[in-house]
């Protein structure tokens, strides 16, 4: 009996064994059944929200409309293949709205991921007072929704509002916050505002975590207490660092909310200023469905892309011996 | 030793007292210019009280354009709360699904979840306007709902969630005192997924509230607009007409209120759920 | 469970109708009135409506008012039209036809449009709404380029006012001496249709259909002309540089900072609105020449209505458009809703839009006849391009930089119609760069 059942079984069920060759099975498709329930609302949105969708811009980046000549009076639509994906790769402002992002994610993600790491750290290290209210601090701007927190600092950047220029004018230091040079930092410390606090909460969980004993072996080895932060901890949550990082690229990559709201404000980001930005330009202003979806799948291809190459570059660097 | 220690602390304390202002500093600006008329917000210095306009930004607020603000704020919590409860009920199922049960191709299937994590929100937004067109549902309430109510990352989370909080034997149990599927799972498992669920619906309550993109693509009937995307106006409407100003500054404090207050309310959970969640 | 479950869908049911509810196109015929839905973001049109709809009862016609077209106007007209929903009777610009005539959005009204209601046009105007011989467009205005300047203070320092370009450089030198803080116009930043009227002026042709292609050339010798004289303005801090239509510009023209503004004809009551202290301070002067001998002009603004391939009812349709911009009750109820300078497409039109205005701001000008003589010299050889919302979008994007100091106004236009290729090459037209 006790090298026939499985331990759960073994909990107060009558052994039987033909009472469970009957039961198992009906069962078994009962099972089925309600696991197919469970699944069905959301396959049926990943069908129609997601599959669909993507199915549907890829087709119409290889069959658009095609007008001969000067064109006038409407056009067919035929397969045009790789057209459209040509036009996007060669127009200048989809090239340089990428050289924009990469220069954004060049800043933005080492920050958010130093950042929220090291407050992560300096919270757990024990030495700060009124933790747990800091903490709330950090993690309310995470609450504060992203065009709104732009709006916030976008005013915080414009002359004439904010209390900040004032204050540096009244100490005859004049600092353009929308300048040509200026407004992608400005973009980043939005961002950065935004997601600091919600990273360094799952690195703090994830510190928590920790057994103690191994910081307790390092103290005793006569670490410090930066010395023990950089050296024992971080290796440790290695995995949830490299999540923070890719899930902070692939949200960078879609940069559209903060440029968007200062395309109104300063002629320094233009509409075209991200991909985002590029792809609804040329869908909603240059009624041009064919670009934008081969522009959106040449997005979706590069962050796709990139994840899996930063999931397997951190992923290979561990596996190798140290 | 103790020097040391004491600098240390020290240090640690400023840095991140540093931070702390850092992130509250504009929160305060919003609070104390929401206090001020249009004149006061170009003209005056921050912390004078002088023009104390709350009330009558209040008033204005939702006195424009018909009470269009109010419509607004009605719209977000219809979108967010009500998008975010139904969508982490049907996430959760579906995680719940992945985590007790086998079925061919379950894994391929789970791959297609991750790969809808992977997917921007953003690169869905305009095939799914084309498809929303060709239906004829844009500008309508469901354009924004349905697309809002996909969480896969929600669906991830609840796997783990499930086999964190809901272990198998309980299942068994359920199974052998003859309760069905389903009965065991909204009596049972889906109390013990409580903390779990609660971390879900807060993960879709702050994306959809946030949610920008979607409904810009989709709605040009104001009277459709979240918050987000009527703020988002209004702001544009301002370098034309001033006097919107102060109202997109306190419109924006009131927005921030129920996210605020759902976290706070909600603390003790969304913490233990993303402790279980983060933990490999 | 069912009893809800029943409640949950009719609620979705009567949600869905409800929010399913897009603009109706046209009644379908028989009894009663035919019905036109209309969009236009024009002041006035309401009344427009309301008079038409007053004054016969063939006819019944819905307006809805759309945002102007940088602000979502074009994108909802275009969306509508691809969706099979356009209204019946939609405007367009000048500049954004071409671009709506590819699309298949206007339709072709060649043959719906009689010899009588041609000839009331003037012939620049209808040139321009007529695409490879075919009329796709009714005119409703046409804008030629004006100087709007501050008498007094021109008076005041003694400044003659500038009859050629190369007297407008002087003045603005002047100007700028006799007070150092003022300027006698602005570069606009966001200007791409002001510089497009300039070029115009000087001979350029941005955009030339010649038999099946194409042809564009953003940078020939007139635009370079312009853009260097432009750029040399800008470098000498001779000239404001800042977008039009907004904060800044606007207090500026309000404080005397910027004692000058070119623009269409139209700007005339739009200045009056604005900067309502200005009366009797402003006038207005034809717009400087290259050479007075052979003088030409360019415009800036003006608007068509068009007849959308989706209208159930074009002939009806047509009539309703006939009327709005041939009938003199349809622009007196226009004019009653609120100033406006508009200068109509059809001369017939002028004495009654000159009877209307209350010219007093401008110290009782004959501003009318003023335009009546500038709208003589507008060139009629300038095409709009194809795609003109890119081409805008990327040339202001360079102005935007030259502005600050990177780049120039000449580089801006290059770079414009280096970036418009592509949409061109993707629609697969028969383009070529000269």
């Amino acid at each position: 009996m006790s090298t026939v059942l499985s331990p759960e079984e073994r909990t107060g069920t009558p052994p039987s064994a033909v009472r469970e060759a009957r039961p198992r099975r009906a069962g078994r498709r009962g099972q089925l059944v309600a696991c197919a329930t469970l699944l069905a609302p959301f396959t049926a949105l990943l069908v129609a929200v997601f599959l669909v969708p993507v199915g549907y811009a890829v087709y119409l980046s290889l069959f658009s409309e095609d007008h001969t000549g000067l064109g006038f009076g409407g056009g067919t639509t035929v397969f045009t293949g790789l057209r459209s994906y040509l036009a996007v790769l060669g127009d200048p402002s989809f090239r340089s709205g990428f050289g924009v992002i990469a220069l954004y994610c060049l800043i933005f993600v080492p920050a958010v991921v130093v950042g929220a790491l090291a407050l992560a750290l300096l919270l757990d290290s024990g030495l700060v007072r009124l933790r747990r209210t800091a903490q709330m601090m950090l993690y309310l701007p995470h609450a504060v929704p992203g065009i709104i927190a732009a709006v916030i600092w976008l005013y915080l950047y414009t002359p004439g509002l904010s209390p900040v220029i004032r204050l540096f004018a009244a100490a005859d230091v004049h600092i353009d916050f929308l300048g040509l040079h200026t407004v992608l930092p400005a973009i980043v410390n939005i961002a950065l505002w935004s997601g600091l606090g919600y990273n360094m909460v799952i690195f703090y969980a994830a510190l928590q975590a920790l057994p103690r004993e191994v910081i307790e072996a390092a103290r005793i080895d006569g670490a410090g207490g930066l010395r023990t932060a950089l050296l024992v901890k971080v290796p440790i949550i290695r995995g949830t660092v490299v999540m923070v990082c890719v899930f902070a690229l692939i949200g960078a990559l879609q940069l559209f909310t903060e440029p968007t709201l200062m395309n109104q404000a300063t002629p320094m980001v233009n509409s075209r200023y991200a991909p985002n930005m590029y792809i609804y330009d040329a869908a909603f202003r240059r009624n041009n469905y064919g670009l934008a979806s081969a522009a959106s799948v040449i997005l979706l291809i590069v962050t796709c892309a990139l994840s899996y190459a930063v999931t397997r570059w951190t992923g290979r660097k561990e596996r190798s011996p140290r | 030793m103790t020097t040391s220690r004491l600098t240390s602390r020290t240090a640690v304390n400023t840095v991140v007292l540093i931070a702390a202002l850092y992130t509250l500093l504009p929160g305060l600006w919003l609070l104390l210019a929401s206090t001020k008329n249009s004149d006061a917000l170009f003209g005056s210095d921050i912390l004078s009280f002088g023009d104390f306009s709350l009330g009558q930004n209040l008033r204005d607020l939702f006195s424009m354009e018909d009470g269009v603000y109010g419509r607004w704020y009605l719209n977000s919590l219809l979108y967010a709360v009500v998008g975010a409860l139904v969508g982490s009920l049907i996430s959760v199922a579906a995680g719940y699904a992945f985590d007790k049960y086998a079925f061919p191709h379950k894994e391929k299937l789970f791959g297609l979840v991750l790969a809808g994590v992977m997917v921007p929100p953003t690169v869905l937004a305009l095939p799914l306007y084309l498809v929303a067109s060709g239906i004829g549902l844009v500008n309508t309430f469901w354009a924004v709902f349905i697309p809002v109510l996909f969480n896969p990352f929600g669906v991830y989370l609840a796997r783990l969630l499930s086999n964190g909080y809901v272990p198998n034997e309980v299942l068994e149990a359920s199974r052998v005192d003859g309760a069905g599927e389903l009965q065991t799972y909204f009596r049972v498992s889906l109390r013990m997924l409580g903390p779990g669920f609660v971390t879900v619906f807060l993960f879709q309550l702050t994306a959809i509230w946030n949610n920008f993109f979607l409904p810009m693509v989709m709605l040009s009937d104001e009277h459709l607009y979240p918050l987000s995307l009527g703020l988002y106006t209004w702001n544009s409407s301002a370098t034309v007409s001033p006097e919107y100003y102060p109202l997109v500054v306190i419109g924006s404090l009131l927005a921030v209120v129920p996210l605020i207050v759902a976290f706070v309310t909600l603390q003790r959970y969304w913490k233990s759920g993303l402790t279980a969640g983060s933990v490999k | 469970m069912s009893g809800r479950l029943a409640a949950a869908l009719i609620v979705t049911v009567t949600l869905l109708l409800a929010g399913c509810s897009s603009s109706d196109g046209s009644d379908t015929a028989g009894s009663g009135p035919v019905h036109l839905t209309f969009w236009s973001a024009l002041r006035g049109t309401q009344e427009v409506v309301d008079e038409y709809n007053r004054g016969q009862n063939k006819i019944r016609v819905d307006y809805q008012q759309v945002p102007s077209g940088p602000q979502g106007g074009w994108a909802k007209l275009s969306n509508a039209a691809r969706a099979g929903n356009a209204p019946d009777v939609a405007t367009m610009e000048y500049p954004q036809l071409p671009g709506y005539a590819i699309d298949g959005v206007p339709r072709d009204l060649t043959d719906l449009l009689p010899d009588s209601v041609r000839r009331k046009f003037m012939p620049q105007a209808l040139d321009l709404t007529t695409l490879d011989g075919r009329i796709y467009a009714v005119p409703v205005d046409i804008e030629p380029m004006m100087f709007f300047y501050r008498k007094d203070v021109l008076t005041k320092y003694g400044i003659q006012v500038p009859r050629t370009w190369a007297e407008f450089e002087t003045a603005a030198r002047e100007l700028k001496k006799a007070d150092p803080g003022s300027r006698l116009a602005s570069f606009f930043t966001n200007g791409s249709q002001h510089l497009a009227g300039f070029a115009w002026q000087a001979g350029a042709q941005w955009f030339r259909a010649v038999g099946d292609t194409w042809h564009i050339g953003m940078a020939d010798a007139p635009t370079r002309k312009v853009a260097a004289y432009w750029q040399h303005l800008v470098d000498q801090d001779l000239v404001r540089v800042e977008p039009v239509d907004s904060q800044q510009w606007r207090a500026h023209l309000q404080s005397g900072e910027t004692v000058g503004y070119m623009a269409g004809a139209w700007a005339a009551g739009s200045l009056m609105k604005s900067t309502p202290d200005g009366k009797g301070k402003w006038a207005i002067a034809p717009l400087p020449q290259w050479d007075p001998a052979k003088p030409s002009l360019g415009t800036q603004g003006g608007s068509t209505f068009a007849v959308t391939k989706d209208s159930q009812h074009p002939e009806e349709a047509l009539e309703f458009i006939t009327w709005m911009v041939t009938s003199p009750d349809a622009l007196r109820a226009k004019l009653s809703s609120g100033v406006s300078s508009a200068y109509p497409a059809v001369p017939a039109l002028v004495p009654v839009a000159r009877k209307e205005m209350d010219t007093s701001y401008y110290s009782g000008q004959d501003i009318f006849g003023l335009f009546q003589e500038s709208a003589a010299l507008i060139s009629p050889r300038w095409q709009w391009g194809p795609r003109m919302t890119s081409t805008i979008t990327s040339v202001e994007d360079g102005f935007a930089k030259a502005g600050a100091g990177s780049g120039t106004v000449i580089g801006a236009l290059r770079e414009g119609e280096r970036r418009t290729l592509p949409d061109l090459k993707s629609l697969g037209l028969s383009v070529t760069t000269k």
